[in-house]
């Protein structure tokens, strides 16, 4: 049986070839497993979960499954990713104790499964189910930008509650060009620090 | 301002930097090669292992890609269109092609492979190559 290894970088010329798209696909799984990790039920399990393994199960799933001639392999790859991702968040349900009524005897435990896939819009962004947890990142990120005082400035008008760039140049003392210089650092330092604090809770 | 107004400011702006650093697909879309690996690298990935770890499911995954076509020809009544596939003369040789190839994600006929006798090996590599001596009369 021919094996040509340059094959997979033709099926996935349009991203770049092979290695790129395997690097993308990385990232989007582990801004999924960020995004939609938890401390509860299925979503506790994502926490586990390494984003080249759900990548190397997805390519397994393709060439199991085949695919159309012409179809975007990419975002089929993709579309696997997010099932498997959705599917490990719906697989451990969560229990919920109710009182039915006034007896006690009466008390019960019922199954409730979520779907944190199908929130609403705004919701998707993020799942929130630790406040503990966001407040030790923001509190982490105010305390570890102590050296780069615009990305301080930056934070702090954010946490402030000020969203418009426009505000922020003003509060922060920042000129536009140095705005999206910082804003830029900022995401970095963010997204660094998210990972290790999720690192930590591992 | 009380302090439940001030926790939802502070979960608001969580949110707001949660979403400003993690990208979608949208914005996975469209950051370059160098932004993808800067993003990986500052998420805790090391490059290197990465990098070698995609060179070696470059390998295993093109061993399953032609499996696939093969697989796709054999089922589209198109299996006489090319040579007939080569099979390893040895049990060791199919079981050393299965390992290489599938790695941990065998399939499920293929799960003790170990055991079958070369015959059985050699039917099972046929079929999933799509070799006409997949048939139930082969040999």
């Amino acid at each position: 049986m021919p094996v040509d290894p340059d094959a997979l970088d033709g099926l996935l010329a349009g991203r770049g070839g092979f290695e790129a798209a395997y690097e993308k696909l990385v990232a989007a799984a582990k801004a999924w497993l960020q995004t939609y990790g938890g401390d509860s039920g299925g979503r506790a399990l994502l926490r586990q979960l390494e984003a080249a393994d759900v990548v190397d199960t997805a390519f397994d799933r393709l060439f199991t499954e085949g695919f159309s001639p012409g179809e975007d392999v990419y975002l089929l790859l993709r579309r696997h990713i997010r099932n498997h991702i959705r599917t490990v968040a719906k697989s451990v349900k969560e229990r919920q104790t109710v009182r039915v009524d006034g007896d006690e005897e009466s008390t019960r435990t019922y199954l409730q499964q979520t779907d944190p896939l199908e929130q609403s819009a705004p919701e998707r962004a993020l799942i929130i189910d630790d406040l503990e947890y966001c407040m030790k990142v923001l509190f982490r990120m105010t305390s570890e930008v102590k050296d780069d005082p615009q990305v301080l400035a930056l934070v702090s008008a954010i946490i402030e509650g000020f969203r418009d760039p426009d505000e922020i140049c003003v509060v922060a003392e920042l000129t536009k060009p140095q705005y999206d210089a910082t804003f830029k650092r900022m995401k970095r330092r963010f997204a660094q620090i998210l990972a290790a604090s999720e690192e930590d809770k591992k | 301002m009380n302090p439940k107004d001030k926790t939802t400011e502070k979960m608001e702006a969580f949110k707001y930097l949660h979403s400003a650093s993690v990208p979608d697909e949208t914005t996975l879309d469209a950051m370059s090669k160098e932004e993808v690996e800067q993003f990986l690298t500052d998420t805790g990935c090391d490059m290197k292992t990465l990098r070698e770890r995609i060179a070696d499911r470059k390998r295993k995954f093109a061993g399953r890609y032609a499996l696939m076509l093969a697989r796709q020809r054999r089922l589209a009544g198109k299996a006489d269109d090319g040579p007939e596939p080569s099979v390893p003369d040895t049990k060791e040789g199919i079981i050393a092609f299965f390992e290489q190839h599938f790695g941990a994600s065998l399939p499920l006929a293929a799960r003790n492979f170990k055991s079958a006798d070369y015959s059985e090996l050699r039917r099972l590599y046929l079929d999933l190559v799509g070799g006409k001596g997949a048939g139930p009369d082969a040999e």
